[in-house]
């Protein structure tokens, strides 16, 4: 049985620099999470606390209804996989793959095999001397093959060509659909991992401002264009997140349910579709990067 | 939690080759200031290469140590390991690491003190007890590796400066004390063995100290 993850008020600070604030947040079990946000937004330091790596100044990692920090057997039902880790660069691939069979309980080494010929990885080349795309790969293998309950992939297309990336989903969606487990990715392309993700997890200056079905993230954002002198009115609106103007034409971002007086400009040639999902999280991070003024 | 068996191999696996490499090393030079120095002098004595083999173990067990306080855990960590079956292995392993060193140092030692005559040569008997050699060299290398535990803990969790001073701390306290005594310690007339056993057991304290480092220690991120 998959266990739920669930962040109890965490709070992180490095050098009395705070990270994270007060993260609540569930990871459902057997579901596949995106973990979105802008570099820097203490996404991966989130990741280390959920594997155990590091411990939060304050709150709880609940997994199973066991606190992570008090009972570290558990950590043996995380496993956070990183990509062009320094640990590896001595070790030879197979050497990789070798300690994963030992160390690893739930270990597929069959899967590992098939995924490093799909992958073409040279198994006695030093990890050091793979190119980034390769040492992604690896990860990758590693993550897929660790079969562990709850898998975290912190970025794991980096490096990768758009081939081999629409291969690690395709891989990824076969393997979740043979073995449902929870997994949480970090990622920056989201449009083309977006496939993938059922829940999204949106952090912000080391706090989560979405936790939302991925259907219902993207579908809080519309694209609303047209006449400008029709939308001008709307475009201070507090749910506004993005405007652009050319000619005569206005286009905002709407974040949010659409009041019905807008709705009624379709009537006037006004437009409404949806935004991609790249879009609408860029829209989010340049939003929050002017209300710092620090730019 | 993952059985021992598992985590041993884990280590042979990572040493195999620095052991064939060093015990390598260590029996061409024992062959070197025995059999071979004997055919241009008189007599060969391994006495003489006593010190300096055993340093050359210590030095062996310092930095293998260090390197699995440090880099290991990493490692570990990465593989879902928990800090408690780490740590445990890691003890464990120092133990079998510093015993395996000592027998097969004194294996080499007497094994060619035993097999000169049979090539001819003629060597000084040796002044050291096997098996109490065995175990001095067991227990010393054990507080090496415990003290150079602590060290890489230190390295790892705080600063390359504190690291360093504890290396040198450990220099001045301990070394010149292993060094000096050794004759004494592991004699056959006086063999000090309440020492080793003292040793030992302080040994077996700086490990269990070592732990509070590693018990809530984060898995450094810094890239190297």
């Amino acid at each position: 049985m998959i266990p739920t993850l669930e962040c109890r008020d965490i709070n992180k600070s490095f050098q009395a620099h705070p990270v994270l604030h007060q993260i609540n947040v569930t990871f459902e079990p057997n579901v596949i999470h995106g973990l979105l946000g802008a570099n820097g937004v203490g996404k991966t330091t989130l990741m280390h606390i959920l594997a155990g790596h590091t411990y939060p100044d304050q709150g709880e990692i609940i997994v199973d209804g066991h606190n992570l920090i008090l009972n570290e057997e558990l950590r043996s039902q995380v496993s956070l996989v990183k990509v062009d880790d320094v640990i590896w660069s001595e070790y030879k691939v197979k050497e990789i793959m070798a300690y994963g069979e030992l160390l690893h309980p739930n270990w597929d080494a069959k899967l590992a095999t098939r995924l490093l010929e799909i992958f073409k990885l040279p198994l006695k080349k030093k990890y050091s001397k793979l190119s980034r795309g390769m040492k992604s790969l690896v990860g990758i293998v590693r993550g897929l093959a660790s079969r562990c309950p709850i898998t975290i992939l912190d970025e794991p297309t980096l490096g990768l060509d758009a081939d081999k990336r629409e291969l690690f989903y395709d891989l990824l969606l076969q393997e979740y659909t043979k073995y449902p487990r929870t997994f949480i990715i970090s990622t920056h392309l989201i449009d083309e991992a977006f496939k993938l993700f059922e829940k999204i997890i949106y952090l912000e200056n080391g706090t989560i401002l979405a936790n939302k079905d991925s259907d219902t993230f993207v579908q809080q954002a519309k694209l609303i264009q047209g006449d400008a002198r029709l939308l001008e009115q709307w475009a201070k609106d507090s749910h506004v997140i993005h405007e652009e103007s050319l000619g005569g034409t206005l286009a905002l971002i709407w974040l949010g349910d659409l009041p019905p007086a807008l709705t009624t400009l379709l009537e006037q040639g006004i437009q409404i579709s949806g935004v991609s999902p790249q879009k609408l999280v860029q829209y989010l991070i340049n939003m929050n990067d002017q209300n710092r003024g620090e730019w | 939690m993952l059985p021992l068996r598992k985590m041993i191999p884990f280590f042979v696996m990572q040493y195999r080759k620095a052991y064939m490499i060093f015990w390598g090393i260590l029996l061409i030079v024992i062959t070197d200031q025995s059999i071979v120095r004997s055919f241009f002098a008189s007599r060969g004595n391994l006495n003489y290469s006593l010190p300096a083999t055993t340093t050359a173990v210590w030095i062996f067990v310092l930095v293998t140590s260090i390197y699995n306080a440090t880099h290991l855990f990493s490692l570990m960590m990465n593989y879902s390991i928990t800090r408690k079956t780490y740590y445990k292995t890691l003890v464990m392993w120092s133990f079998i690491n510093c015993m395996l060193m000592a027998l097969f140092t004194v294996a080499l030692i007497y094994g060619v003190s035993l097999i000169a005559p049979w090539v001819g040569v003629e060597l000084t008997p040796l002044n050291a007890n096997p098996l109490i050699m065995f175990y001095h060299l067991s227990t010393t290398s054990m507080i090496i590796s415990a003290l150079s535990l602590i060290t890489g803990a230190l390295f790892y969790f705080y600063h390359f400066i504190v690291g360093i001073a504890s290396l040198l701390l450990y220099y001045v306290l301990f070394y010149q004390y292993f060094f000096h005594n050794f004759g004494a310690l592991t004699g056959i007339d006086q063999p000090m063995v309440m020492q080793n056993h003292l040793m030992l057991i302080l040994a077996c304290m700086l490990f269990g100290f070592g732990w509070l480092f590693y018990r809530r220690g984060n898995v450094s991120t810094k890239k190297k």
